[in-house]
Order: C-alpha cells, then structure tokens, then sequence
C-alpha cells in the first residue's frame, strides 16, 4: 500500500510541477503514446454499460475541459436502458453524442464490438455489473483502450487474482487506467492525506466508519417476463456473483479511503453480521455487518454498516490518531468536508483545520485527470489499486459471511469464484446462480460454510 | 386548461405538480395564467371570519411514533412584494415591487423536521431497489409512483431528528404535501413565493422582517456568521412577529412557485395581485429565507432564490433522481395549508 499512496502522491506533485519535463522523464516504455494535438485531437469514449452511473460517468467523460472528447458507441444488454442513455446523453451533450444505430449494441457480446469502434488510446467506460471487468478489461488490453472502470472491480479471489495480472499488462502498455474511487481525486482528501502525513493527528491508531441507512439492495422474485440470467444482472446488488453484493458495491469507497489515509492495506479481517426482515426478499445480502480490520502495525479499522428503516443512519468515516483526530467523510462521499481536530472530541473549540467550502466535484475531478493523464501521457493507472480495494472488501464480507478469520493471502487465493464462466455467457445461458428446490437463493451461512460465502 | 388549473387551485386540490407537466405542454400560457389567477379573490373577506389562532396537529408514524408540528394563523393581508432598488444587496429579480393581496392561511412554525420527513419516507418509500427509477422511467408509468426511491446514503445527512429534513427535491416536498394531506384529512401544501414573502416580513416594511439591522441577525437566525457550516435545530432562535421560527438560514424553503426573474413584472400589471402563484411552467423552482452558509444580503425578505445545476452534483446518476438531491443539506421546506371553508 505505501506504493499505493507513493502513487498518489507522485500524481499530486505532477498537477503541482508544470508537467511536462516530470512526464516525459516518468514515460513508461511500451505503446507509443498517441499524439493529441493538431486538427484530430478528439478522444474518442464508447460506454458499456448504460445504466444510471455509466450514463453519468459518460457525460462527465463529455464535460471535460481539457480537449475535445465524443461518445461513438454504447453497449448494454438491455435494449431500453441503451435506449434510455442515448436520449439522455445527446440531450445534454448534443454535440458530442455521435452514436448511428449500428454502433449501438445490445447483447453480451456489445463490449467487443463497442470497442471495436474505438482507436489504441481512445477511452472504453465500463460500468456494467462488476463481475463483467475482467473479461472488458482483457479485450481493452488486447486493443490498446484507455479505460475507464466503475467500482468494485473484482468480486472474489480469482477474478481478483486475474485481475492484478491484467493490472501489470495494462501498465506494460502504458494504458491510463481509472477507477470510480472517485474520493482518490478529491483535493480536500489530498490535503488532509498531506496533513496526517505531517503529523497533525500523531500516529493512527483507529478508524471508524459508517454506511447505514434505509433498507437497501434487497430484490423480490423474479418477474415473469425476464430470464433469470438478466434479472440477476439488473439487480446486481442483491447477488454476489455480479457484483460483490451491497457490501462491496457499498463499503469499498470508505474501506478504501481509510486504508488510504492509514497508508496501508488491512492484512485480515474478523467480523459478523445477519439478516432480519427478508419478507419476499431472495437476494445474498445480510443487511447488516460489523467488522474490524487490522493492518499490519496492529491498528484497526471498525466498519459498521447496516440497512434497516428507523435504525440510525450514518455514512462518515473518521481517523484516530496518537494527537488528534480527523473526519475523512462527514456525509456520503462529496463534499468531504474533511477536517482535523486537536483530540478526540470533535467540536469547534478542537478545531484545527477544515477544507474550504465548496468543494470541487470528485466524479468531474477523476474524469479531469484521466484526461488530463492521458493528454500529457503522465503515468495513470489505478488497475492494481482498484483490485486491492475491491479484495479487502471481499475479504470483509467473506468473513462476515463465514464467522471466520479471513486473511489477505485467504481472500487473495480463495478458491471459490462465484461466476467462473461469466466471459461465455450469452443472452439465452443460464444464470450463474440457481435457486434451491425451495425457490430460493442460496445465502451465507456463517459457521456452517466456512470456506465459502455460499 | 387554464380554467383546470384555477378550479383546482380554488379547491385547495393539487396544489400539485401539475405545473410540471403544464410545463412540457403549454409553456405559453405563463403569462396568461398570472392575469387570470390574479382575479381569484374570494366574495366573503376571510379575515372576517374567526379562526383559530393556531393548531397542533400530530401525526403517528408507521413504527407509533407521535409526531406534532405547530400552524400558525398567517392573517389575510396586503403588502409590497419585493424591494426597492435602493435596497444593500437588492438583485434585479426582486422588482419591480408590486401590491399583493394574500387571503389568510396557516403556515408551520418550523421548517420540516428530519423525524416528520422519516416518518414520511418510511411508509412511503416505493421499493427496495436502486433503480426503481430507471425502470418506472422504461415502463413509463412514472407519474403513477407516489413515493420517494430510496434515498443514497443516509437521509438524515448525519444530523439529529430535530433537524431540518434537507436534500429533498421540490417533488419530493411536494409529495411529502399530498402524504401528509390523506394522513390527515386537512390539505397541505407548500407556501406560495408570496406567501413565503409575506409572512417572513409579519407586517413589517424594514428588509429584514425584524428591522433594519444586520447585527441582529445572530438572534434570529443560523447563517455564515454564527453557524459552524452546518444547518441546526429547528426553532432554536427567536421567531418572528407572528411566531415562525428559521424563516431565515438553516435551510432554504422550498416554495411552491416555479423561479422566473420577471414574473414580478407581469404580476405588478394587478393592482393588487391576488394571491399570485408564479408562472404556469418553468424549469426550477424558487428556495426561499437562504440557508446556515448565507451573507446577510441572502437573508433578506425579498431576496429570491431558485434550484441552481449543481444542486445536482451529488448525484452520480444520469438521469438525475426526480427525489433526491444527494448531500444538498441547506434545502428543505416548511408546509403550509389553505384555510378550508369548514373551518370555523
């Protein structure tokens, strides 16, 4: 992780440098950077993936600043969500959106031909359910793609494990490389990483964080009217093959901004968790967790999270330091509304620094520097990042769903892949995951299954 | 139409969105509408009628929770809407100002509170998934919903129930209106611009409701200068002469008017205007009183204000939710209600 935060850091003192000596003595060898300049500078985007986020992921990609950037293919499974996207898109975009019928692609295999209308060093947007990334990814690799991915990444051991090898052959060809950690590209969170550094709060020695709310991420029996292979994939969040379940969907972002600020990944972690109030409900979540995390020093990370009406709610993440303490998220993930406290009780009078207000937007912000990265050909890739992030939350929510102690090295070579054949999946394939004679999904059974989360 | 849109308005019914789809439909009868509406006076002056000064109303919760909130008499009046051009801070769309005339009606002493809006939100969130929205949207059948998605995150933004409810879109307040309506028998809505204007001056001319001066705002209100960038506790400082709380600060109000920065030059033709309620259709709507982030010159009367682009920020989904404007915490709303031929 220390190589992780190196990253970040060096990435920072680019933007402060003037760039271009700094960038052109860090150039990787590999694939010859395109040159963007003169009259064809234009980056071309193709999105897969056309759901809420990827739609908006997209018109960020077109509302950069920082040079001509245009839409030309979409792919999805579901006709209507394309449908729906590509209305949105050229109503707020109209210019950019340059998406003829035939480069509109409906059907698993739409990544492939998505991105066959794209040339090396244009940029392919995933935001598909995540256990789709690998397969997009290795096809992006082969096609020379800059890449934007949604978070998580990988939803088990060995998508996460294929996952790092592609990380080392993305960075081999110098592909820039995002990943919707959106909070890594927030300039409040910079400083307040540049502070603890520096000693403002002491040593860490606690983090705490807090994703509770309503209900969430539950789903009722499929519909009649659709197969059971695209009902899993529209609700993703309730099934752990496609996407890690709402505990990856949800706790990666404050797992991953902890472990940031503590400067390392957590090696094991210990936790529990239930469900209550299912009803019709038949997805694999429990809906609520608690665990600790322990990183190396021997110092923990508590993360709560829940979904339940009328319970109190909570999405803040805090640090805990021999001097001090911080905030790292008051609310949700923007504004962060960072700030250092002298101590441990966190009122005015302990006040010691706050990042001003109003804050940039972190989901512009990323899409800025990937651009940015990719204009300048400055180093970018947060492949291997984003793959660690998504493992140590599966290495939390695999714990809590076994009732066992799951190390790093346990997550990272768990045999157990949810969905190992989702690259061959078509529209008429059968669902990665079967329901019981009973009707219903297979769900984790802490204790009984301790090697599996189901 | 127009003759649809006026009778509901006489009913007290659907104080609703309708304005919204008037807006895809008919743009241009905007105009139009403020000079007919403006005739919408009642025969019988309800000022002369004896009505309760004010009431408690209590509603319980889906989990038995008791819920009271305070309504206030706001008696029927004539005053000047806007500001003089002289005015420290004054904004073009505070003028021209112009006589309105404003039938009495009854306006919550508070802003919404964190536990009225759960209470709310608990028995009406419409399902379980994420994106409900999208798929109302695919089936079309999106006006049939009648209630919020869930909300991103945390609703309460990590405040305490006493708070204001924030981060609502206007169709969500509004909706949150007609819940509160059935539950109780008694038709909630959102205050009017005037409305909201009218009452926050209490009677008064000065450009604050209380007086002239600014250095009294530390009394009254939460703004940038006394609130720690967060919005507090409903109904902590002094009311105003007719005993509303947080007219200005903590949060901005929803009100029920869509924004225009000239609709006061069409209504100012009236003289007066009648309970004016802004133009037929728009694209946003006007957020009144400023919030716990304002300068004084926000905290004005008069001041305007509408929903702005990047009140949509926080929401990483295209298209935006018709609910929720995700960490927007200086939005809320405070609810109003028509005075009901019945009441005595």
């Amino acid at each position: 992780m220390s190589e992780t935060t190196k990253k970040s850091t060096s990435r920072r003192e680019f933007l402060k440098s003037t760039g271009r000596i700094a960038a052109a003595s860090a150039l990787t060898a590999g694939v010859i950077p395109r040159i963007y300049a003169g009259e064809n500078n234009t980056i071309k985007v193709a999105l897969v993936g056309c759901g809420g986020r990827g739609t908006g992921a997209a018109s960020e990609a077109l509302s950069v600043k920082n040079g001509p950037t245009k839409l030309v293919a979409m792919a999805d499974v579901f006709e209507n969500r394309l449908a729906g996207s590509y209305k949105s898109l050229k109503e707020s975009h109209a210019n950019q959106v340059d998406v003829p019928e035939d480069h509109r692609f409906i059907g698993f295999d739409g990544y492939r031909k998505a991105m066959d209308c794209l040339d090396a060093g244009d940029v392919a947007i995933f935001a598909t359910p995540p256990a789709f990334r690998w397969v997009h990814f290795t096809y992006a690799i082969k096609k020379g793609l800059n890449v934007f991915m949604e978070k998580p990444i990988t939803v088990d051991g060995p998508s996460t494990r294929k996952f790092l090898k592609l990380a080392e052959e993305s960075v081999k060809k110098n592909l820039k490389v995002g990943v919707g950690l959106m909070v890594r590209h927030c300039r409040g969170r910079w400083q307040l990483l540049d502070r603890i550094k520096s000693g403002e709060i002491g040593e860490i020695v606690m983090l705490r964080g807090y994703r509770m709310g309503g209900q969430a991420a539950t789903t009722g029996p499929k519909p009649d009217n659709m197969s059971e292979l695209l009902y899993q994939v529209q609700r993703f969040h309730s099934f752990m093959w496609a996407s890690g379940g709402m505990y990856s969907d949800y706790y990666i972002h404050q797992i991953d901004e902890c472990s940031w600020m503590k400067g390392a990944w957590p090696v094991e972690a210990h936790a529990t968790g239930g469900r209550h109030y299912r009803g019709n409900d038949v997805d694999q979540n429990f809906d609520s967790y608690a665990v600790e995390y322990t990183y190396p020093d021997g110092t923990k990370l508590f993360y709560y999270g829940r979904n339940i009406n009328g319970c109190q709610g909570g999405f803040s993440s805090y640090a805990h330091g021999t001097k001090g303490s911080a905030v790292i998220t008051t609310s949700s993930h923007t504004p962060g509304k960072v700030r250092t406290y002298k101590g441990h009780n966190m009122d005015k009078a302990n006040l010691l620094w706050a990042f001003p207000q109003p804050e940039p937007n972190p989901y512009q912000l990323e899409w800025d520097d990937l651009i940015d990265a990719i204009r300048q050909n400055k180093p970018y890739n947060e492949a291997k990042r984003g793959a660690e992030a998504s493992l140590v939350s599966s290495m939390g929510r695999m714990a809590a769903h076994t009732g066992q102690i799951i190390t790093y090295d346990q997550m990272l070579n768990c045999e157990q892949e949810f969905a190992p054949d989702v690259d061959k999946l078509t529209m008429d394939s059968p669902a990665p995951l079967q329901a019981g004679p009973d009707g219903k999904y297979p769900v984790p059974q802490p204790g009984i299954l301790k090697q599996r989360e189901y | 139409m127009l003759l649809r849109e006026q009778s509901a308005y006489s009913s007290g019914k659907a104080w609703s969105k309708h304005g919204l789809k008037m807006n895809r439909v008919v743009k241009y009868v905007a105009m139009l509408a403020i000079s007919v509406v403006a005739f919408q006076c009642s025969d019988v002056p309800s000022e002369d009628r004896k009505l309760p000064k004010g009431y408690t109303e209590t509603v319980t919760s889906k989990s038995g929770e008791k819920i009271s909130f305070e309504m206030v008499l706001v008696p029927g009046g004539t005053f000047v809407m806007g500001s003089p051009k002289d005015e420290p801070g004054r904004r073009d769309d505070e003028g021209p100002q112009y006589k309105v005339r404003i039938d009495p009606f009854y306006l919550c002493t508070t802003e919404t509170t964190i536990e009225f809006f759960l209470a709310y939100y608990e028995e009406m969130v419409t399902a379980k998934r994420q994106d409900t929205e999208v798929e109302q949207a695919d089936r079309g059948d999106l006006d049939a919903v009648t209630g919020p998605t869930p909300v991103y995150g945390d609703l309460t933004m990590g405040h305490e129930k006493k708070h204001p409810a924030m981060g609502m879109t206007w169709y969500n307040a509004v909706t949150f209106c007609e819940w509160l309506s059935r539950k109780t028998g008694r038709k909630y809505r959102l205050p009017t611009e005037a409305e909201w204007e009218y009452a926050c001056r209490a009677g008064t001319t000065n450009i604050f409701g209380f007086g002239n001066d600014p250095n009294q705002f530390a009394d009254y209100a939460w703004y940038e200068a006394n609130s720690d960038g967060e919005p507090h506790e409903v109904g902590k400082k002094k009311p105003n002469a007719w005993g509303l709380y947080d007219m200005w600060g903590n949060v901005r109000e929803w009100v029920y008017d869509f924004y225009s920065p000239i609709v006061y030059r069409e209504a100012a033709k009236q003289n007066p205007s009648v309970n004016p309620r802004g133009p037929a259709g728009g694209e946003v709507h006007a957020a009144r009183g400023g919030d716990y982030n304002s300068a004084i010159k926000y905290l004005r009367c008069a001041a305007r204000d509408y929903e702005d682009k990047w009140w949509r920020s926080g929401d990483p989904q295209m298209p935006k939710s018709k609910w929720w404007l995700p960490q927007m915490d200086f939005i809320g709303f405070r609810i109003a209600r028509a005075i009901d031929p019945n009441d005595k």
